[in-house]
């Protein structure tokens, strides 16, 4: 019995150790869902240790500004064409040197544009072209030499033939003899034929195989034929066609994605379901990758369904920068945010986190990815000023600084943050930025959880350096020192003052906002007037006409007559108490409770949340539908929380149309966004106050992210700037001209309300508006459920 | 137990109550060393005690004592630890309504529910006992206590929604609909779940507690007359008094995980009838009120103290019986 027992106790011994060694010589987790990851798998290795991927921007030297089609020849070299093929560069030294030649279309045997390319094992390449229009106008095999073959595909060709527009979605030469061919046709991506098909053909620019084509149109602004003209005297005389930025919008629409045969162009699978962007093979599969990550498999013969191989990499709902290649560890799938790997058993794991590395920055989109023979990966990447070649290889010597590794956190996604590591790593290539996003897609965490788990890592001293404070108690952190003043670190000079002003408190700057958006009422001076105060605003709308019934097949979008317009047509109740609660937040809680005067905002909730209108439905991207229906003339007031320049120019069209400040409780409200902050504790402040910096310059201000309007005046300059050449290569050239400084100026009150006393009144809001309570019981409620959120603040 | 392991020894009898008085230490040695060998093993088993409690100890110390030293040192300096502040956030703490209400609500709580779970679970013992169960039985009173969290509280919005089981009953009787969540119904709401949730396995307790008394007193009462209520009276409840003090103090540290089912159902801030101790816990977490947090964790240790010291001294067994 003694002996088992001293066994018993050797064992426990053992394990105790055992467990002690096998704690500290775990890696440290990675913090937050979100995280950027560490590590080997990370691509970044911990600070200290050793090995990561290294980032090299490879693209030819002569093919800079250029957007290109890049290959991976059979025998390892990396090939590269110039969008009208007329240059090829070729690599075999996985792009250290690059050998430029004449491309294939040099010699002029092509007609017409090129849209998409691809490159069969011969060498030779299949290429889509289309006209002037960028319709598609067949496919062609281009051979080395310059001489071109039809290659008739028959459901293309005949959608060609009886369909207005038709566009290559995805060309891709998956195997010696299997091509994945993807189009759509319809009454949609054509502009009125010109006669002058100039270069500036916004049809023809490069990216038609890409995903915003492929989502046929529906990314594009939303505008209105006619606009600026006098309004249509009834619905019924509603003639003219709606366009969407110059596409028709209606008529029959067909799409089709399918396995080709490149011998004899017949289709040996169809694959209707299929809703994706990239694709690649082995030696007998076809992998086909889906927005959202999905992976399915087809065996490459017959294109029939098999199980093996399918799964899904983490991804966005809809990831439009994503590519696939397969490698002899199984496919490698580049997303927006890293590179990951998928084996035979779906099972996927990150490579190479994108937090660091180019292929994240904002603006980016994959276009493809190579895996060259040595274990390199080579990305392609497209933006506006052209494609880049990225080379990642992994460098088992590279050390990672301490000192040079900076932590970002937000509770949410944040493009800007993601446009400032570009410029960071530009300016520091020995920087590694680590971007941690606590409520990242899927990762199960609640907002308050993340927010306890940065907490705890503040009081542990070990917090971010850089905290974008959206969502979290960021006068709580600040008052309770957390936060370093930004004052003698961040330059805000270039700041408009009165956005910067109402963050200056006696103890210092602790946070500023990178992004702001202002909630306004459109509309025409006479009738602005009319609305001048929140209360003369709940009259005009309740007294006001009645929001037009609904009825089957009535034009959501039509005009009409001007005295039968309702004051204001939100598209759904929780639009309108959205735009009411940033114009009033901060003077809801006043030092004596709830401002009951702010509850009379249920009232108009009420009246005009009545009616659910549904412009949306997918087709007005990133505008809420008041300053729709007030673009298009239905309502006499459009209520409209702006966070970009252009969409609120387009919806000022109509006649005479007038901006105020929307008559909220608080006064020329406007919502800051990005509220950037230094951890106190931060051992690596100068490098943290170089990234608030950084986002408050020019560059990152004046990128267009869609996080909300820019703080900065040069910022601002710079997106107006960026928005007239944008429009200057339309195809009917454009000026955007915009006086940002009546709009800015109306913001003067930053409203900063917590998320908990949103969802209570949004609570009651609904009671009141189902007709559960009265105003008064919903007042009375709220006051119940605030009673304690108030007196825990005491 | 050690008090009755400390007498054995230092009256000198063995453990075992047997056998011959060993010599102590400085009793006289026999020639080559016999004593200094036996001494040598009771020098190890001085130690042997401690180093079995080591592990545990270790973790009392690592996860309990530690933090709430850090706890108590927290509660007198300011958020990040570096200012000292002296009581000021017990001033704050004690002044705060928030914490005046919550501190009141789990007072109440606990003095509602830890009696009626004792009775109830007691009265299931003593039924069970009577009526006789099986293994079965007994096992299906521990199931609540299997039941995770997020079912308990799905069980609970399907019950006490407005639109919930509950008020559909009522409603077929005529009865208008109760808001249980939104009134301070939730409050019963909650005990009844702490006492079903709890009931079984302060049952199996009891049952223990009532297998330790011997049969023989019941029968030499019987043989004296008593009846089934004398001998409850007399016999049982001064009987399981050891094991009450151990329920009631399970029960009373049991009755602040109800927090888990509160705040899955009715959030950060529930109906002021159901905002608890640890409701403001978490808030202020959230908020970073780490020292106002720290001072009130460190007056409500205070208060179980004068709850489960004077508890623990008085339930405890007699060594004369």
């Amino acid at each position: 019995m003694k002996t088992i027992k001293r066994w018993t106790a050797f064992l426990l011994c053992c394990a105790l150790v055992l467990a002690c060694v096998g704690c500290a010589g775990a890696e440290a987790p990675a913090s937050g869902s979100g995280s950027s990851g560490g590590g080997i798998g990370g691509g970044v290795p911990a600070p200290g240790g050793k090995g990561r991927y290294v980032e090299t921007d490879i693209t030819p030297p002569d093919a800079q500004g250029e957007q290109l089609h890049s290959f991976l020849a059979e025998d390892g070299a990396l090939e590269c064409y110039n969008w009208d093929l007329t240059k090829k560069f070729t690599s075999t030294d996985g792009g250290e040197n690059w050998q430029e030649s004449d491309g294939p279309g040099a010699g002029g045997t092509l007609t017409g544009r090129v849209q998409a390319c691809t490159r069969l094992a011969s060498g030779s390449l299949l290429v889509a072209m289309s006209n002037n229009n960028g319709s598609t106008t067949g496919l062609v095999r281009l051979a080395p030499d310059g001489t071109t073959q039809p290659f008739p595909v028959a459901p293309l060709d005949e959608a060609i033939e009886t369909g207005p527009s038709t566009h290559i979605g995805l060309l891709r030469a998956v195997s010696e003899d299997r091509l994945l061919l993807n189009f759509f046709s319809g009454d949609f991506g054509t502009a009125p034929e010109e006669e002058d098909g100039g270069d500036d053909d916004a049809a023809s620019v490069p990216g038609g195989e890409d995903a915003s084509t492929a989502a046929g149109g529906a990314n594009g602004e939303y505008a209105l034929e006619g606009e600026g003209s006098e309004p249509a005297s009834a619905p019924e005389e509603e003639e003219e066609e709606n366009t969407m930025a110059g596409f028709v919008v209606g008529g029959e629409q067909i799409e089709f994605t399918g396995l080709i045969d490149l011998a004899s162009g017949e289709v040996i699978a169809e694959y209707p379901e299929w809703f994706g962007i990239s694709a690649a093979a082995d030696a007998d599969t076809l992998y086909l990758l889906g927005y959202g990550g999905e992976v399915t498999a087809k065996a490459l013969a017959d294109g029939k369904p098999q199980t093996k191989g399918e799964g899904k990499v983490a991804a966005e709902q809809y990831d439009f920068s994503m590519q696939m290649a397969t490698g002899p560890n199984g496919m490698y799938i580049l997303t927006s945010k890293n590179i990951q790997t998928m084996n035979a058993e779906g099972a996927a794991s990150v490579l190479v986190d994108g937090s660091s590395y180019s292929f994240s920055a904002v603006g980016n989109m994959a276009r493809a990815l190579h895996l060259l023979p040595g274990g390199d990966m080579v990305a392609q990447m497209d933006n506006d000023a052209g494609s880049r070649l990225y080379r990642y290889r992994w460098d088992e010597n590279a050390v990672l600084d301490p000192d040079k590794v900076l932590n970002v956190w937000s509770l949410n996604e944040n493009p800007l943050v993601r446009t400032a590591i570009s410029a960071m790593r530009a300016q520091n290539p020995d920087v590694v930025v680590e971007y941690e996003v606590a409520l990242s897609q899927g990762g199960g965490v609640t907002a308050e959880d993340a927010i306890k788990t940065l907490n705890t890592r503040l009081l542990n001293g070990d917090g971010p350096d850089v905290l974008i404070l959206d969502g979290t108690p960021a006068e709580s952190y600040a008052a309770r020192g957390m936060l370093q003043d930004l004052n003698s670190v961040v330059d805000t000079g270039g700041l408009f003052p009165n956005i910067a002003a109402p963050f200056a408190t006696t103890g210092g700057t602790f946070y500023l906002p990178t992004n702001m958006k202002i909630p306004v009422l459109l509309g025409t001076r006479e009738n602005l007037d009319k609305a001048a105060g929140l209360e003369q605003l709940i009259q005009m709308v309740q007294s006001g006409n009645p929001l037009p019934e609904l009825t089957e097949g009535y034009d959501v979008f039509s005009s009409l007559p001007q005295n039968t317009r309702p004051a204001l047509i939100p598209e759904t109740l929780r639009e309108m108490y959205d735009l009411l609660w940033n114009s009033g937040a901060a003077s809801v809680i006043t030092p004596e409770g709830l401002d009951k005067y702010g509850t009379d905002e249920f009232g108009m909730v009420q009246q005009s949340g009545s009616v659910s209108m549904g412009y949306s439905g997918g087709m007005v991207a990133q505008i809420s539908g008041s300053p729709v229906a007030y673009a298009s003339q239905r309502a006499l007031l459009g209520a409209y929380l702006v966070d970009d320049l252009a969409m609120l120019d387009m919806v000022m069209e109509p006649p005479e149309t007038a901006l105020a400040a929307f008559p909220g409780l608080g006064e020329g409200s406007f919502v800051p966004m990005g509220l950037a902050g230094i951890s106190a504790d931060s051992p690596r402040g100068e490098l943290a106050a170089q990234f608030v910096n950084l986002m408050l310059s020019e560059e990152v201000q004046g990128t267009k992210t869609g996080s909300g309007l820019p703080v900065t005046e040069a910022g601002m300059k710079k997106q107006i700037a960026d928005q007239d050449e944008l429009l200057q290569q339309q195809p009917t050239p454009e000026r955007f001209e915009f006086d940002y400084l009546p709009l800015v100026n109306l913001a003067q009150t930053p409203q900063m309300g917590d998320e908990t006393v949103s969802e209570m009144i949004w609570s009651a809001a609904q009671s009141l508006f189902s007709g559960e309570m009265d105003v008064e019981g919903a007042v009375a409620q709220l006051e119940q459920e605030l009673r304690n959120y108030l007196a825990e603040r005491q | 137990m050690n008090r009755n392991f400390g007498t054995i020894w230092q009256s000198g009898s063995s453990p075992q109550g047997a056998g011959p008085v060993p010599a102590g230490p400085a009793g006289p040695r026999a020639p080559g060393g016999r004593f200094p060998a036996r001494r040598s093993r009771v020098k190890r088993g001085r130690w042997a005690p401690v180093l079995f409690l080591a592990p545990s100890f270790a973790g009392l110390l690592l996860f309990f004592l530690l933090p709430f030293a850090d706890t108590v040192r927290r509660s007198m300096t300011n958020a990040r630890g570096n200012a000292f502040v002296g009581a000021e956030s017990y001033a704050s703490v004690l002044e705060n309504e928030a914490f005046r209400l919550a501190m009141g609500n789990t007072a109440r709580f606990v003095a509602v529910c830890i009696p009626l779970l004792l009775a109830a679970s007691l009265g299931l013992a003593l039924l069970l006992r009577a009526v006789g169960g099986g293994r079965r039985l007994k096992t299906s009173y521990l199931l609540p206590m299997a039941v995770p969290v997020a079912s308990v509280v799905l069980l609970w919005q399907v019950l006490f929604h407005q639109q919930g089981l509950l008020n559909a009953v009522l409603a077929a009787f005529g009865a208008p609909p109760v808001d249980f969540m939104g009134t301070s119904a939730a409050f019963w709401v909650l005990v009844l779940t702490y006492v079903w949730k709890n009931a079984g396995y302060n049952m199996i307790l009891w049952m223990a507690g009532l297998d330790s008394i011997a049969q023989s007193r019941y029968e030499a009462a019987r043989v004296d007359g008593a009846g089934p209520w004398q001998c409850f009276w007399h016999i049982t409840l001064p009987g399981l008094l050891p094991t009450l003090g151990m329920v009631a103090i399970l029960s009373l540290l049991n009755s602040f995980k109800v927090f888990r089912e509160a705040y899955l159902v009715a959030g950060a801030y529930p109906h002021d009838s159901i905002y608890l101790l640890q409701h403001l816990f978490n808030n202020w977490f959230v908020n970073l009120d780490i020292s106002r947090l720290c001072a009130a964790a460190v007056l409500l240790a205070a208060a179980l103290l004068v709850f489960i010291l004077p508890m623990q001294h008085f339930l405890r067994p007699d060594d004369t019986t």
